[in-house]
């Protein structure tokens, strides 16, 4: 018997779909990775029956019924329907992977959690009826998550490496160091030095510092570092400039309520 | 008769369709709009200047460059910085690989097996190997472009407000057209299956509108043009839209004269095709249409046709820019009060922003107009008209036939709600 080939679904919730691109970009290595794998869902390639039309006439499979090995979810759910796609998903997979900031740290949608998002659809629209606007959470406050892989949007690359191992039973977590190791292999111009507001010291790497080498601060699209000493960085950046300036910047991918923490000591 | 799609697979984002049809009449034709709001301006207001860029760049992955630079000009405009000669060469180079990279992707991906009637790009891949490969040549060469000029392929970088952050090297832009000729074949290989494609009939008379120019193929800057007369700047374009919202829609409409109206490729070509490069202009004539094109099917052929006219372009400014030395000419920014509007040509079309910044930079008040908002009621009259001519067909046929339509506009839904 040919061994079978892994199950995968690629979904996405709202969103701009960049970490779907990301894949697409990839070209002829996707193509690649697409014959190594059944591909049970992925709207951008196949125009078949899939998980939206299911759960739209309420088709729900048996609890302990596994469609999936694999299935990878981008986005934040904001509409019910997002919400009923993502859980009917995770029962459907075996592992589930998180794609990109917004799924993971809830992206440029939660920005709006720091404001009165009463105020903030109220700006954008006149009649709200209908119109969901629940506070934005990251999707493993839904369901359990596997395997994260971050960035806004997701590396292609470091995309394939994991999804390679998880092919041959392999959950591979991404080495833990900070954006500062790759820029200061590729001697990047450090932008912490010339006093802008760079998060690369307390930001979880793997980016190849990409933003670095077009002298861009990192944002911290991917996350904080485990175990980063975070209060050192933050207190080293307030000495610079106002507490609004840096709690603004890390608001932008949704890792100031990851630091409360820190943040809030100094509030006391 | 109830027409019912529960969703629409192939397109940017998530809609369905529904239509209702009485004694052949057709009395409801509706694409049901299933993505959240992410409710980007709101999230704006407020907060500091440059990170609209920023920002909306992550409205759609497939036009962050559009975004990007739209709110960067609007800013621009607002704070009263007019950008280098170098810098707008660059802009419109990473804009051109922008429109390269999302039409092939709709193009060969998305839109062209409905014309094959395949359900499933893998089967496309393996009917196709050599158009395979010849459409990844060519959203290679726009990747390439973006993430040379723009440091990323999705959601850029480099540019900034008043210029670029960091610039392409000489080798790095050379580079770029080192294997031109492999490119150049790919695009005629793509052109000449796309000619083989028989397109359905369907004319409804509309309004193109898109930005044109005396000088050439507008998309960087232009003023608002359409068939119909119509020339007018982008700033007062923007001002007379109204923004409809009505409950349960999270897109507005976008009402200008009372009439629907179409954006994107076909609009460009309708209102701009004298301005076509060479052998873009050659093969369109190929297809001996009188213009303007009233069949929307034909958006198809002109984005094969741009995705010609944009490989010649950007090779014209890479050309140029090679022979410059290209320096660092960013402009200072002072920051003061002021509003403007901004508009390029997003792969779909027209992409208005508009900015109002209090004295210390912080976003007061901004509009973002997205050709899918602007297209989408142009797209249900145009279902309306259409419907009829696929009701005796079987229903799986009938919603084939409705969702090839459909994708034909190459609606972003993402955009369209933002």
């Amino acid at each position: 018997m040919p061994s079978k080939k892994p199950r995968v679904a690629i979904v996405s919730l709202t969103s701009c779909e960049g970490c779907q691109f990301a894949l697409f970009d990839l070209g002829e290595k996707f193509l690649n990775f697409l014959k190594r794998v059944k591909i049970e869902e992925f709207r951008l390639i196949e125009d078949e029956i899939g998980i939206e039309e299911e759960i739209k006439k309420n088709k729900s499979v048996p609890k302990d019924k596994i469609q999936y090995d694999f299935s990878f979810v981008e986005g934040s759910p904001i509409t019910e329907e997002d919400l009923k796609i993502l859980k009917e998903l995770r029962i459907r997979s075996k592992k589930l992977i998180v794609l990109g900031n917004c799924a993971a740290l809830g992206g440029i949608p939660e920005i709006k959690n720091y404001q009165n998002k009463e105020k903030t659809i109220r700006y954008v629209y006149k009649n709200l009826e209908g119109i969901a606007n629940p506070e934005i959470k990251e999707i493993d406050n839904f369901v359990k998550v596997d395997l994260t892989i971050p960035g806004c949007p997701i590396d292609g690359e470091e995309f394939l490496r994991i999804a390679n191992d998880l092919l041959v039973g392999k959950l591979v977590k991404i080495p833990q160091r900070p954006v500062c190791y790759e820029c200061q292999l590729k001697e990047y111009e450090c932008l912490l030095q010339k006093k802008e507001l760079c998060l690369g010291p307390i930001i979880l790497g793997g980016c190849q510092a990409i933003c670095l080498k077009s002298k861009m601060s990192c944002f911290g699209c991917r996350g904080i570092l485990a175990g980063a000493k975070s209060e050192k960085l933050l207190n080293l950046i307030k000495k610079q400039r106002s507490k609004e300036d840096l709690e603004e910047t890390l608001e932008i991918f949704g890792i100031k309520d990851e630091l409360e923490d820190v943040l809030g000591r100094d509030r006391e | 008769m109830k027409i019912r799609i529960d969703h629409i697979a192939k397109i940017e984002g998530h809609a369905g369709f529904v239509a209702s049809i009485l004694d052949g009449n057709v009395r409801k034709a509706k694409i049901e709009i299933q993505e959240g709001a992410k409710l980007i301006e709101g999230i704006l207001i407020g907060r500091r200047f440059w990170e609209a860029p920023i920002i909306t760049a992550r409205i759609c992955g497939l036009c962050p460059v559009a975004h990007n630079l739209t709110a960067l000009k609007a800013l621009e405009a607002a704070l009263g910085i007019k950008v280098s000669n170098q810098t707008i060469m660059l802009r419109k180079l990473m804009l051109a690989g922008q429109i390269i990279h999302s039409h092939s992707l709709h193009l060969f991906f998305l839109s062209l097996p409905d014309f094959f009637n395949l359900e499933n790009d893998l089967k496309l891949i393996k009917k196709y190997p050599k158009e395979t490969k010849a459409a990844l040549r060519i959203r290679n060469f726009g990747t390439k472009i973006i993430k040379t000029i723009g440091g990323r392929i999705i959601h850029p970088i480099t540019s900034e407000i008043g210029g670029f952050k960091k610039l392409p090297s000489k080798n790095e832009l050379l580079n770029l057209i080192r294997n031109y000729e492999e490119v150049w074949d790919s695009a005629l290989i793509l052109s000449k299956l796309f000619k083989k494609i028989k397109c359905p009939k369907f004319e409804r008379k509309t309004e193109y509108i898109s930005l044109g120019s005396k000088k050439e193929y507008a998309f960087y800057d232009g003023a608002i043009t359409s068939n119909q007369g119509l020339k007018i700047s982008p700033e007062k374009f923007e001002q007379n839209i109204k923004e409809i919202q009505k409950p349960y829609q999270v897109v507005k409409e976008v009402d200008y004269s009372g009439k629907t109206f179409m954006v994107g490729a076909l609009s460009r070509i309708n209102n701009n095709y004298q301005f076509l490069n060479q052998e873009a202009k050659k093969i369109w004539e190929d297809f001996n249409q009188k213009i303007p094109v009233y069949n929307i099917f034909y958006n198809i052929f002109a984005q094969a046709i741009e995705i010609i006219h944009f490989i010649e372009e950007s090779k014209k400014i890479i050309d140029r820019l090679s022979k410059m030395k290209l320096k660092d000419e960013r402009k200072r920014i002072k920051i003061k009060t002021g509003r403007s509007t901004g508009a390029t040509e997003a792969p779909r079309g027209t992409l208005y922003h508009f900015y109002s910044l209090d004295r210390e930079g912080r976003i007061l008040d901004c509009n973002i107009i997205t050709p899918t908002a602007q297209f989408l009621t142009n797209l249900e009259e145009d279902l309306r008209a259409y419907l009829p001519n696929v009701l005796s067909l079987p229903s799986s046929e009938r919603k084939r036939k409705i969702k090839a339509f459909i994708r034909a506009y190459d609606p972003c839904i993402s955009c369209a709600v933002h």
